[in-house]
């Protein structure tokens, strides 16, 4: 596995951090959707001795008609081709995205994390009420416009040499807010994975929502994405039930297993990225956490030495 | 083993322990007087209570409070009487093990320099470049007026063996009636001696000197592992199989050093030159049950003063290894006793 940081190329004090703790990978976001962009963003991880992997998200907001099957998809589909062309031509080889109408996904950032550290979390107690959601919208019309998405954009992306990897819906509910979402468990999943048999096809696991999926087998489903060659790229993350929703905490408390994951990932020669979920704020952390970040990297270096120790 | 940050007083600094998920408070009180007394202590364990937090080693009993007795001055035995009010008043306050030294010129490094990963700085200790600039290298630490200062004599291992021996046979009962354990830290670097004055507590013979000098289940080692690592030849895992097996281990630093004495680099612990998955079994296999205090390694970059983002790495590597330990303990079984 490589393990990677999400982070800003155009902050050198994050690329030295992220060497300092002896990552060699990262993911970034463009400052914008340009060949010239994605190149200099690229260029500024490898300057600092760091190997850019993927762009961590699409923004939703440049396929949102697509989504929902409304007048504009086409331009946005012909944008969205000509930035897969750039991605390829960039030398980036993976780019994740979402398939979900906006909705409240997270409701509190408090300080109720171990310590008092602040985390955040879904309490759905806390939706004062439904958010607006587009009129005749609903499950399969998701599906089928996923389809349609999909049909447009994976021809162009296995010819740029860049696979499109989907991010199931956290919280893993059929609606939240009152909100239709599709990616939501192992059924889902594997409907997802027939819609195409391209080798560009794939998804970009988070722990943490595979764990929140009622009855789910967080290894059982990593290894069967795997072995179907679907496992693009993973994230590390981790939750804490908390009456009907859940508060994200460090790696090392709450019900994803770190050390079990890497065990499954390196059982399957995982040789894709693994990065480390956006952690709790400690005290006096900045923004993007680097205290938190450390202390997570550190925990998932040491149990990769361990791991690779197993017989 | 129980896994521990040093801190004062400070509440971000007390957060950030139990942020990071740990238990244990390694802390000095202050010895305005000499000694260290009673209120004090309490007041420092209540506070760290309250962040539930326990204090279960004080990191360290200042050498100034027993300077005389180290070089065998006239007035060493109203120190050693001040040592012996400080012990039996961490025992009454329930601290069960107090750490020392006997590093007459304290510790020594010759460089800081960003030569690390990521331009990291590491601090460095080469004994070619302190006999060039011997007074230098103590001034690492900074310019503190409890920090040793430059030697005007010599002082001889056999001279500084028997002023230790003087102040282990005055301690040690108190400590066995007090209930606190003594635990020695070795010399940081374990060089034999420097400007002429010996540095006794450098080698594993001399740990285990220390240890038979007064036999007592009171009187053991705090195991710096990043100080016994330098030792030249040695094998610190096997060290901590030696001493952890005779129970003698009463702390621990977790530390990861590259090369040996008369030079090494404090490195990330990662990339030193320490199995330190091996060292966790080893605790493990041995039955340590103490503290284990994350050691100082370099820092990260836009680092605070307390070198938070380095700890946190540091106390998520520790917690990894610790972790794959549980998680995988029929693969890593036991070694067989001796």
């Amino acid at each position: 596995m490589k393990l990677a940081l999400t982070l800003d190329t155009r902050d050198e004090h994050d690329l030295i951090f992220c060497q300092q703790v002896g990552v060699r990978y990262v993911l970034s976001q463009p400052d914008a959707w340009d060949l010239a962009a994605l190149r200099a963003m690229r260029h500024r991880a490898h300057i600092a001795g760091l190997e850019l992997l993927a762009v961590e998200a699409l923004p939703p907001a440049l396929y949102a008609n697509a989504l929902l099957g409304a007048p504009g998809a086409d331009a946005e589909i012909a944008a969205l081709q000509q930035m897969l062309r750039d991605l390829g031509a960039a030398g980036i080889a993976t780019v994740a995205y979402r398939w979900a109408p906006p909705t409240l996904e997270r409701t509190t950032f408090a300080p109720l994390g171990r310590g008092g550290a602040q985390v955040r979390g879904y309490d759905p107690a806390l939706l004062v009420r439904d958010m607006p959601s587009p009129p005749g919208l609903n499950a399969e019309a998701l599906w089928i416009n996923l389809a349609r998405f999909l049909d447009a954009l994976l021809p162009v992306a296995e010819h740029a040499g860049v696979r499109l990897a989907a991010q199931l819906d956290c919280p893993p509910r059929a609606s939240v807010g009152g909100v239709p979402r599709i990616l939501v468990g192992p059924a889902a999943i594997r409907r997802f994975l027939d819609l195409a048999p391209s080798p560009a096809h794939g998804l970009d696991l988070h722990t943490e929502t595979v764990a929140l999926i009622p009855d789910s087998d967080l290894n059982a489903l990593i290894r069967q994405i795997a072995r179907r060659g679907k496992l693009f790229m993973l994230r590390l993350g981790s939750v804490q039930p908390h009456g009907d929703g859940f508060r994200e905490c460090f790696l090392d408390e709450g019900i994803v297993s770190v050390p079990q994951v890497l065990r499954t990932l390196r059982e399957l020669g995982y040789t894709g990225i693994v990065r480390t979920a956006p952690p709790p704020t400690l005290v006096g952390d900045t923004d993007w956490g680097h205290k938190g970040r450390a202390h997570d990297i550190g925990y998932v270096k040491a149990l990769s030495q361990v791991v690779e120790q197993l017989p | 083993m129980k896994i521990g940050l040093h801190a004062g007083m400070q509440d971000d600094a007390l957060r950030f322990i139990r942020q990071l998920g740990l238990r244990q408070v390694i802390s000095a009180p202050p010895a305005p007087d000499g000694y260290f007394d009673l209120p004090t202590l309490l007041r420092m364990k209540t506070h760290f209570a309250s962040f539930v937090l326990e204090w279960q080693v004080i990191e360290n009993l200042p050498t100034q409070l027993y300077h005389k007795a180290m070089w065998g001055l006239p007035g060493r035995d109203e120190q050693i009487e001040n040592c012996i009010r400080s012990i039996r008043n961490v025992g009454a306050a329930g601290i069960p093990v107090l750490q020392y030294g006997w590093m007459i010129l304290g510790g020594l490094r010759t460089e800081y320099s960003p030569t690390g990963r990521g331009g990291a700085r590491y601090s460095r200790f080469d004994l070619s470049v302190a006999e060039r600039h011997p007074v230098a290298a103590m001034d690492w630490l900074g310019s503190d007026p409890c920090y040793p200062k430059a030697p005007d004599r010599k002082l001889d291992a056999d001279e500084a063996w028997q002023h230790y021996a003087y102040f282990l046979r005055c301690l040690v009962p108190v400590a066995e009636e007090a209930g606190v354990k003594l635990a020695i830290h070795p010399d940081d670097p374990p060089i034999p001696h420097y400007m002429g004055v010996a540095r006794i507590i450098s080698s594993l013979d001399a740990l285990q000197r220390v240890i038979d000098t007064v036999p007592s289940p009171n009187n053991g080692l705090g195991f710096c592992q990043g100080t016994i690592a330098t030792m030249a030849g040695v094998d610190v895992v096997e060290a901590i199989y030696r001493f952890g097996r005779q129970g003698k281990i009463f702390f621990a630093h977790f530390r990861n050093p590259r090369g040996q004495s008369p030079r090494f680099d404090e490195v990330f612990p990662d990339e030193g030159d320490t199995d330190m998955f091996a060292a966790v079994r080893a605790y493990r296999d041995v039955g340590y049950d103490g503290v284990m205090r994350i050691d100082h390694c370099p820092s990260v970059v836009g680092d605070n003063e307390r070198s938070d983002r380095s700890f946190a790495y540091q106390v998520g590597y520790a917690k990894g290894l610790v972790a794959a330990l549980q998680s995988f303990e029929p693969h890593f079984p036991p070694r067989g006793g001796h």
